[in-house]
């Protein structure tokens, strides 16, 4: 029964058009902020005259001299930080995910499911598997693009000797927590069933709950604990996960934490989805 | 109840409740293997929960289902069961053939072929390729017919199906439940508002009223009930029935209880009837004409006006 799931889930998901506007958005996200630094480099540079395509850059380096630009100072690494740790690609992990999730609940397709004598059990376990599998899919494609468009706006030359490594590493770490981050996701989806309220409260976790998790923090210092929930809660992880220099004790957190909120978000998801009536 | 009677579905005191609300209080029905049976209540009554429930969609809070001789392991059970509840479920933004294909998979059906053969049943063929969200509120509910008989099941349970279809419509998927009924011994649990189609079907009924089963019947005993005759009610039903037989030659009348006989035939010879019972000294107290339609004896059952 899990394999039809499964098979259903697959179709389902290369005919949905919400994976393919999240994808194709966040590609052109991405896409136009590399070329929007391209061009102020440029115009720093002197090689493309200020205000072209509607790019102004305020204070353009003075004549004279070897000019430089901004991309000299930008990073790739960094910029991958700041698209997948930054909220980006947490955004619209979250905008998929519960399209994908309510999307069962919103015309009553699940019915056709759980009605045919199909256990509630695998049913849910297939939509959480489809759902953390898509936003795998989604953040990688993320992660390559922000890397390819980059490489190819600085050029080759500025890619050093550790960056495919600490990419990999980056990239590993991040995609990991994202499971666990769209497997919250896919919970919210369920206990709301509702489209707006889902993607509110997954709008309101991924801005707010760092700051949350900071100010818990504050709290356990208050009380002479050495406790910190931002250690532990997912979005505080993406959002301070380190592009080098990663250490064991972050990695093992990492690992612990993703574990953690996975089985956690499968286990409250399962338990509402079985006794709520649908 | 006979030895062999073999039941598709049985409940027994199948209660849910909503906070302080008893959607469904109670309620013990026995679904013979190849009856069409007609629900029949009110809105709000608790047909759609009572069948939410029996189709796994709901959480009994009380009470037990049994599906084909079986209590335990229902979700297995309830693969040879096909449901149309409430409004049918679908992904508006894929077409006919895609959400087809959606439960084909689902349900493990080799056949690819069976999703055109099912869009031929209910009569979509052409809409295949529409999405969904073009579709007519009838079309939707071919669509989810369609859907429900996927797997061939043993059991069906539609919840009101011929709403939105035009008159055309309306006849066609009588034509199919009758049809699946006496070719495939398709057992169908059927709610609908419009009981002079539910009656063309039917061949046994339950009532719900507030949560509760109030009556269950067969179709010949609901014709029993409905036919039109003059009843009397008199001292002396002995002595009543005797002059019936030897002055009129009436056979055709029964006694359902001490003081009541009804006749069912010669009832426009009603004044001499009642004329000769008095010189024959029965004493008479009531004499009328009665008899109803199928709505008029389901609505004097329910209390009120169904919408």
């Amino acid at each position: 029964m899990m394999y039809n799931l499964m098979s259903s889930e697959l179709y389902k998901w290369r005919k949905s058009r919400a994976f393919y506007v999240c994808l194709l958005s966040a590609l052109v996200c991405i896409v136009l902020v590399w070329l929007s630094f391209w061009v102020e480099d440029q115009v720093e540079r002197g090689n493309i005259e200020n205000g072209t395509m509607g790019f102004a850059v305020m204070e353009p380096d003075a004549e004279g001299g070897e000019a430089t630009g901004i991309l000299d100072d930008l990073d790739i690494m960094l910029m991958i930080q700041t698209f997948v740790g930054g909220g980006f690609s947490t955004l619209f992990i979250a905008l998929f995910v519960c399209v994908w999730v309510v999307g069962e609940y919103t015309n009553g397709a699940v019915k056709n499911t759980v009605g045919k004598g199909c256990s509630r059990l695998h049913v849910f376990m297939a939509k959480y598997i489809s759902s953390v599998v898509s936003a795998l899919a989604l953040n990688l494609v993320i992660i390559l693009a922000v890397v390819l468009t980059g490489a190819a706006v600085t050029g080759p030359a500025r890619i050093g000797e550790t960056f495919w490594l600490d990419c990999l590493v980056y990239a590993g770490l991040q995609l990991m927590l994202g499971l666990a981050y769209a497997g919250v996701i896919a919970m919210v989806g369920e206990f709301t069933r509702s489209m707006a309220v889902s993607i509110g409260i997954s709008i309101l976790l991924a801005a707010l709950s760092p700051a949350l998790a900071s100010a818990a923090d504050l709290i356990f210092k208050a009380v002479h604990s050495d406790f910190r929930v931002s250690d532990y809660w997912i979005v505080s992880l993406i959002e301070h996960c380190p592009y080098e220099g990663i250490d064991m004790d972050f990695a093992g957190r990492a690992v612990c934490a993703t574990a953690m909120w996975m089985i956690v978000s499968l286990s409250a998801g399962l338990v509402h989805f079985r006794n709520a009536d649908v | 109840m006979e030895m062999n009677t073999e039941y598709a579905l049985r409940t027994c005191g199948l209660t849910k409740t909503y906070r302080q609300h008893r959607a469904v209080d109670n309620v013990s029905m026995n679904v013979r293997k190849g009856d069409i049976y007609g629900f029949i209540g009110k809105n709000g009554a608790g047909k759609t929960t009572f069948m939410k429930m029996v189709a796994g969609l709901a959480n009994p809070t009380q009470g037990t289902i049994e599906l084909f001789g079986k209590k335990e392991a229902l979700e297995r059970q309830r693969s040879r069961v096909g449901c149309l509840i409430e409004e049918p479920g679908y992904y508006p933004y894929m077409t006919a053939m895609d959400n087809l294909e959606i439960v084909r998979r689902n349900l493990g059906i080799a056949e690819r072929d069976i999703t055109h053969e099912m869009l031929d049943l209910v009569k979509l063929s052409g809409a295949g390729k529409k999405k969904i969200k073009h579709f007519s509120m009838g079309m939707k509910q071919r669509l989810g017919i369609a859907i429900a008989l996927m797997r061939n099941p043993d059991l069906l349970i539609l919840d009101e199906p011929i709403n939105g279809l035009d008159p055309s419509g309306i006849r066609e998927i009588r034509d199919l439940l009758t049809q699946l009924n006496r070719e495939r011994q398709t057992t169908i649990l059927v709610s609908s508002h419009i009981l002079g189609e539910l009656s063309k079907i039917a061949t046994r009924y339950g009532i719900i009223r507030e949560g509760a089963l109030v009556e269950e019947f067969d179709a010949e005993a609901l014709e029993e009930r409905c036919r039109r005759c003059q009843k009397v009610v008199v001292d002396d039903t002995a002595a009543a029935a005797a002059i019936l037989e030897v002055r009129f030659g009436i056979t055709d009348y029964d006694v359902p209880d001490t003081h009541m006989i009804r006749i069912f035939e010669r009832y426009d010879e009603a004044e001499e009837i009642n004329r000769a019972l008095v010189t024959g000294g029965v004493a008479l107290r009531e004499s009328v004409l009665a008899g109803q339609d199928l709505e008029g004896y389901f609505m004097e059952l329910l209390g009120s006006t169904m919408a």
